[in-house]
């Protein structure tokens, strides 16, 4: 159980350092969407400078046909950094790598997909080495799967959750149907709440298309006994500020040690306090919770819905 | 490399025609698919299948439209798209040996673990890689190859530069999107409707929020005031009717058409004008003439704007829809032709919409031209005479000047 973070600046890395976390994912020129984008020359300098670190870089997008021969060439680029592996949902990506027989640890990433131990012991055989498990689906599932599959598996302990991504320029087509002025370029500015429901998402636009995030954070600070299995602990900074990024890989960094000195039940009510000092909005997604999606059993809920709003 | 077209008799003869791929929700709409002219037709079983709101196939089902469709000399294709869960594992093998034993031609598969097993197992039918794979560039084609795939159908974002790049470097088949409504959202890729709905849409219960109004803020504040046009994220449906001929000549080996849950009436008009659209082209490429009779053929069953998708480029405002206007079909479908008789000149239907003494019907089949004709007399099952049909599968006599066959549609033209 080791924490992996979404890196938000290079030079908030020693911070993370310091708190003993060793491990990172970087955005870079082909990333589907990160805190922030460095350069080939700031990775390359961020691993020589950290030789004790591992770091994942983020080629995490779905790749046109007339971009696939330059994301072939920042590969291999990357293939002569000691950068730790590549974090993908492209399958194009994986083929690239197999073919020019390069050995990073392919960590298999697509935010919706990785929903079952079966088929990712399936994609072991393919090439893939480890994994990030699907949000979407309840943390009994999550512990059944991580002990069915046979590759380290990385689990989103905290953030803001992938709701969903468009290739279209959502935003600039609504401003351009509506007439209405808003920054449809900020990554925190914006957020949509459908009418009739609670729920509020973040939403920008990059040159990749439109990014939908939930407004809430998802949080494990207290579920370390469950989890403990894990090999990654990931924890998502996007739409974070630098200080709400430190304090929550600071509060992680210190229940895990906690955890690992035998304290930890004794000190997770403290950490929780800490969070909820944050004052960001936290919840459980799904690791709780079901969704349904026979018919049958649709009609069932809505119905115990209707129900319940009578 | 593909070889599309060849000299026959001193004239350019496409050899190459795509399959023709349509949709069917029950085996109503499989068999009026396959009559008028789809090549193929792909359904939905009862399990491991998306779109869990239609109204999926059973196993004898799905028996008896590969009988009917090996009749016309067409195929069957059976989506087996979901996103697989740890309790959604029991069962599969059998399933796709089932599959395999009544005669499917292919089935589509989105999860790898899928895909290995029926490989594995060694069954006769193909395996097809879902489009909720959102599958972009030819490496990721050729991940799909080496696992064995049969086919792989790509992601609708995938423009027709990229696809004649992809053409030129694979030797997979390519299944392309032509008509149909679009994800606005990368396939696969979209949990709006798991937050907002707890409804799965990787498993088949996509309750389309992405088509809901939201209100956009900024800072918190709200942008869309009262009267302002809310934010949606809903996409016009596409229609490639216009660039059929490009597609044919790339070698394209499928046409898909989207759509499991439309009408009978849909699907008919839409196959059909697409089937006379290829035969018509790979006849006599070099004198096709494009014209706007297809596309005009399609707008009587849309019920939503055509857009060219993501054909040219990335889709701008004017491929999406943000007000929901109500589109109707410039035409109504009212009656199926059960039986002719060419002496008293009055055919038999089975009625499915409301039409009356007076309206203009127009006749549609995949064997002739559309007929027109006004309703003048028309009859009940005890041959009373009518003046209105408002019984929907209620068997009724009108008198039609022209001679129709069985499986003929009739559809009330609209003043628009």
């Amino acid at each position: 159980m080791k924490l992996i973070i979404s890196l938000n600046r290079k030079e908030r890395l020693y911070d993370y350092v310091s708190m003993g976390i060793d491990c990172f994912i970087l955005g870079g020129q082909y990333s589907f969407y990160a805190p922030s984008y460095f350069s080939l020359d700031d990775i390359s300098q961020m691993v020589k400078q950290y030789p004790q670190c591992s770091f994942y870089v983020a080629v995490n997008a779905l790749y046109d046909e007339h971009e696939i021969e330059a994301v072939e060439a920042y590969i291999d680029a990357l293939s002569k950094m000691a950068i730790h592996g590549i974090l993908f949902q492209d399958f194009g990506v994986l083929q690239i790598v197999k073919n020019k027989g390069y050995h990073f640890d392919m960590m298999y990433a697509p935010e919706t997909l990785n929903t079952n131990a079966m088929t990712l012991n399936v994609l072991k055989q393919q090439g893939v080495t480890s994994a990030q498990l699907a949000r979407v689906i309840p943390l009994e599932e999550q512990l059944s799967i991580h002990q069915q599959v046979h590759m380290p598996l990385m689990l989103q302990v905290h953030g803001v959750e992938y709701i969903a991504a468009s290739k279209r320029a959502l935003l600039t087509n609504y401003q351009e149907a509506s007439g209405l002025a808003f920054d449809h370029k900020s990554q925190t500015r914006l957020t949509i709440q459908p009418r009739n429901s609670d729920y509020v998402f973040h939403i920008y636009e990059n040159e990749r298309g439109t990014h939908i995030f939930s407004k809430t954070r998802l949080y494990m600070l207290d579920l370390l006994n469950q989890i403990q299995s894990f090999e990654y602990l990931y924890i998502e900074t996007l739409m974070m500020s630098d200080e709400e990024a430190i304090e929550v890989a600071s509060l992680y960094s210190d229940a895990l040690k906690s955890f690992e000195k035998q304290t930890y039940d004794r000190d997770v009510k403290a950490y929780m306090q800490l969070l909820y000092q944050l004052k960001t909005p936290i919840d459980r997604g799904f690791l709780f919770d079901q969704t349904v999606y026979k018919l049958e059993d649709v009609r069932k809920m809505d119905h115990e819905k209707n129900q319940s709003n009578h | 490399m593909r070889k599309i077209s060849q000299i026959i008799n001193g004239k350019r003869k496409i050899i190459k025609k795509p399959e023709l791929l349509a949709p069917a929700g029950n085996l109503e709409k499989l068999k009026v698919a396959i009559m008028y002219g789809a090549d193929a037709v792909f359904v939905g079983g009862k399990e491991f299948s998306l779109r869990s709101q239609a109204s999926n196939f059973s196993l004898e089902d799905i028996q008896e439209g590969v009988e009917f469709a090996k009749k016309y000399g067409a195929h069957i294709h059976v989506t087996c798209n979901i996103i697989l869960h740890q309790d959604n594992l029991e069962g599969l093998k059998d399933y796709l040996k089932k599959l395999d034993e009544i005669g499917v031609t292919a089935i589509i598969v989105a999860d790898p673990y899928i895909m290995k097993i029926a490989k594995d197992m060694k069954l006769g039918l193909e395996v097809h890689v879902s489009t909720q794979l959102s599958t972009l560039n030819s490496q990721a084609i050729s991940f799909y190859q080496n696992m064995g795939m049969d086919r792989v159908v790509l992601g609708r974002e995938v423009t027709y530069d990229d696809l004649k790049r992809i053409m030129d470097k694979v030797d997979v088949d390519i299944e392309y999107f032509i008509h149909g409504a679009m994800c606005i959202h990368y396939s696969g890729r979209c949990m709006l409707s798991n937050y907002l709905s707890r409804r799965d849409a990787n498993r088949g219960g996509c309750s389309q929020s992405c088509r809901w109004y939201y209100d956009l803020y900024q800072d918190g504040e709200l942008v869309n005031q009262e009267n302002d046009m809310p934010f949606s994220m809903s996409s016009k449906d596409m229609s490639l009717v216009a660039h059929i001929g490009e597609l044919i000549e790339l070698g394209v080996d499928s046409f898909k058409i989207e759509g499991r849950m439309k009408s009978v009436h849909y699907i008919a008009t839409v196959v059909s004008t697409y089937r006379k659209l290829i035969d018509t082209y790979c006849e006599d490429p070099d004198h096709f003439q494009q014209s706007d009779y297809f596309e005009k053929e399609l707008l009587k069953a849309a019920n939503r704007a055509f857009c060219h998708g993501f054909y040219y480029e990335h889709p701008t405002v004017n491929e999406q829809l943000f007000n929901m206007r109500d589109e109707h079909p410039t035409q109504e479908f009212v009656m199926r032709i059960v039986d002719y008789d060419k002496e008293t000149k009055l055919a038999k239907i089975e009625q499915r919409n409301y039409f009356k003494i007076g309206d203009q019907i127009e006749v549609f089949s995949p064997h002739h031209d559309n007929l027109c004709f006004t309703v003048k007399k028309l009859y009940n099952e005890d041959m009373e005479e009518i003046d209105v049909a408002n019984h929907p599968m209620e068997i009724l006599y009108v008198e039609i000047p022209y001679q129709v066959l069985s499986n003929d549609m009739g559809r009330k033209v609209r003043n628009v």
